[in-house]
């Protein structure tokens, strides 16, 4: 069933966005082009059709199934002409084998890796962001059939733009879907980088660039899981795409609204969109000075980026505008819970400084190096790079000169493609350095964590294909390296993936929450409210979770009460009926109020008049309690 | 279409010099370290 879903979602999505580029007049360089921004369009305006029907309160299985299952309908020439285009594809393929075999051999590693993902998506979610909001929060959502806010759940005012497909899997039901959803913007991503290095003259290139793309450990392992970085890539590139299309053939207006509308989804989807943004408006002035065109044609580009811009940003702010209104209208900062001391409230102050190893020029050379040898001081190592951008990075560099001087690389790639001009290629190489060095350093300079890096992987990934050409053959190596990895990756899943396992199984030895939650929702009543002291895992349980710390944080009750009595009313009034109290080994007494919860359980006491032990398990290292609250009144 | 080995013999020295140095660095520091973590 999960697979008839995201087939007729992928599809849908496909098809949608490919009807609104062709009715828009957008014109592309064959169809793998066409796929991939139809694909990223169609991901765009699919996630904002549920926030919207999530924000007027229809968030159901009905309304989605019906206006999906419409739109199906309304779309079947276009649906046809992609099913024939896929189910073209083998064929394609076998053809490649006699003329190009190594790109043959290259695009059937390509499918083989994407169906190797897609085998890892089907696994339960386990991950721990996912557990603690990208999945907890439309779960939440879905149960109360609308898109609400969440007061004790920081995280419930980002830009969800990615998460309103999570919240549709839920919708169906099916959290695997969800893992399969963020897979569409992995399977764009490769789509689109194969279609650039096409245009840049090698089909090989394309794929040898989707595939370091792919197989690059931390996107393989992020891209089969329900995080948002790989769809924030997805939407960026794509707005980078698009410059690309400005730069080259001189294209209309119009592509400056496309190019809006991307960024606008990728500020919807995480507020460090605004590095690509940066990169892309530096890039567009350049874009005049690099074409090959004559005066003429540099004239009518000036005109174009002139009126052009102020379109791009306009149309960036109406394309993602909702989230931060949004979250202005709750809290009363755009970015909650973000820079507290400049839009005030309560909310975190971001460390810039938490992961990676400094900001001094000595680290800004080190740092690829100590990226990809030590991934766990950037984030951890399940993000990490792997060897290929490494080991062919000074081939990069080389390739700056190459723009320049004596052509070892490119002139031989211009001669043997018989579409494109040197004077062009050497345009678009160069975009791709300007993008990915101002890219990079925005992210040197703020929040080293390779997650963050990603929206850039795409972009370099071509730099390094075409750099690697000569030596291919070490390439197709740590290619195979990192899908060695992409296989171990999935190790703890084969025997449930295999049938060899239910998921209950899986969940119960993955998953520390399973067990207690399962038992949380076979004797809590689901419209009870839980206050949380303090697992922030909370995808599991389907009772509505109030994480203590938050709670503590919003209504500040230590301070506001005087008795253990005046803690009991704040809780009564926002209708909290039990607690899940975890004991951690890492918890701090010390640093907590003496009348926070956790302190006030410490008081056999006040436990033995207010609180009801229903349940208590270990799990690990740690040891879990249930408690109804036993409210003076209600004893 | 066949794509040619374009690298002048230099250029070569140098980068397999420097892939042999990151793959075995790479062995050494992250991978040898990771395997150990799961023993």
């Amino acid at each position: 069933m999960t697979i008839l879903l995201a087939g007729w979602l992928f599809l849908l999505t496909l098809s949608l966005g490919s009807f609104l580029l062709k009715k828009a007049g957008f014109s592309f360089q064959g169809s793998l082009e066409r796929s991939g921004f139809a694909l990223c369009l169609g991901y765009g305006v699919i996630g904002y059709f549920v926030l919207f029907i999530g924000l007027f309160g229809f968030l159901n299985l009905r309304v989605a199934t019906i206006s999906l299952g419409c739109l199906t309908v309304l779309l079947v020439r276009e649906e046809v002409f992609w099913l024939k285009w896929f189910l073209s594809l083998p064929q394609r393929l076998l053809s490649l084998r006699k003329e190009d075999p190594k790109s043959f051999y290259f695009a059937l590693a390509g499918f083989g890796v994407l169906t190797l993902a897609l085998l890892q998506a089907f696994l339960p979610p386990t991950a721990h962001d996912s557990m603690c909001y990208h999945l907890y929060i439309p779960k939440r959502f879905v149960a109360t059939q609308r898109i609400e806010y969440l007061p004790y759940l920081v995280n419930s005012l980002f830009p969800f733009l990615i998460e309103m497909h999570f919240t549709l899997a839920l919708l169906f039901g099916d959290p695997a879907l969800a893992n399969i959803f963020h897979l569409f913007s992995g399977v764009g991503l490769f789509l689109g980088i194969a279609a650039l290095g096409k245009r840049l003259g090698s089909l090989w290139v394309g794929l040898a660039a989707g595939l370091i793309f792919i197989l690059t450990p931390g996107i393989f392992n992020q891209m089969v899981i329900t995080y948002n970085d790989v769809g924030l890539a997805f939407f960026s590139f794509f707005a980078f795409y698009t410059i690309l299309k400005l730069a080259d053939e001189r294209a209309g207006l119009k592509w400056f609204v496309l190019m809006g509308i991307f960024s606008g989804f990728a500020m919807s989807v995480k507020y460090l969109a605004l590095f690509h943004i940066a990169a892309l408006l530096v890039l567009c002035p350049l874009t005049l000075i690099l074409s090959p065109w004559g005066g003429e044609g540099r004239v009518r580009g000036a005109r174009n980026l002139f009126r052009g811009l102020p379109i791009y940003l306009i149309f960036t702010f109406l394309f993602s505008f909702i989230w931060y209104l949004r979250s202005y209208l709750h809290e009363g900062n755009p970015v909650y819970p973000f820079f507290p001391e400049i839009f005030g409230g309560t909310g975190k102050e971001y460390n810039f400084d938490r992961a990676g190893t400094g900001k001094g020029i000595l680290d800004f050379i080190l740092v690829f190096w100590r990226m990809t040898m030590i991934p766990q001081r950037f984030g951890g190592s399940w993000a990490q790079l792997g060897l290929c951008y490494l080991t062919f990075l000074p081939l990069v560099f080389f390739l700056i000169f190459e723009t320049f001087s004596k052509n070892v690389i490119l002139r031989p790639m211009a001669e043997e493609s018989q579409s494109r001009s040197f004077a062009l290629l050497r345009m678009t190489v160069l975009l791709l350095i300007g993008f990915s060095f101002i890219y990079f350093l925005f992210w040197f300079f703020t929040v080293q964590n390779l997650r963050f890096l990603f929206p850039l992987l795409p972009v370099l990934s071509v730099l390094i294909a075409v750099a690697a050409r000569p030596y291919w053959v070490w390439l197709a190596v740590l290619l195979m390296l990192n899908a060695g990895f992409a296989v171990y990756h999935g190790k703890s899943g084969y025997a449930y993936l295999l049938g060899r396992e239910i998921a209950s199984v899986y969940l119960g030895r993955e998953e520390r929450t399973h067990s207690v939650a399962q038992w949380i929702n076979q004797n809590i009543p689901e419209e009870a409210k839980v206050l949380n002291v303090e697992e922030v895992r909370m995808f599991y349980f389907d009772p509505e979770m109030i994480r203590e710390r938050e709670f503590r944080k919003k209504t500040r009750y230590p301070e506001s009460s005087k008795t253990p009595e005046d803690v009991l009313e704040v809780l009564k009034k926002t209708g909290i009926t039990h607690i899940l109290f975890v004991l951690h080994e890492e918890t701090d007494p010390e640093s907590l109020p003496p009348l926070a919860i956790w302190s006030l359980m410490q008081d056999a006491d006040f436990k033995n008049r207010y609180l009801q032990l229903l349940h208590e398990q270990s799990a690990g290292n740690d040891k879990y309690e249930i408690y109804r609250i036993l409210y003076p009144s209600t004893q | 279409m066949k794509e040619k080995e374009t690298a002048p013999l230099w250029m070569s020295i140098l980068f397999w010099l420097w892939a042999l140095f990151v793959f075995i660095s790479y062995v050494l520091l992250f991978i040898l370290p990771e395997l150990g973590k799961g023993t």
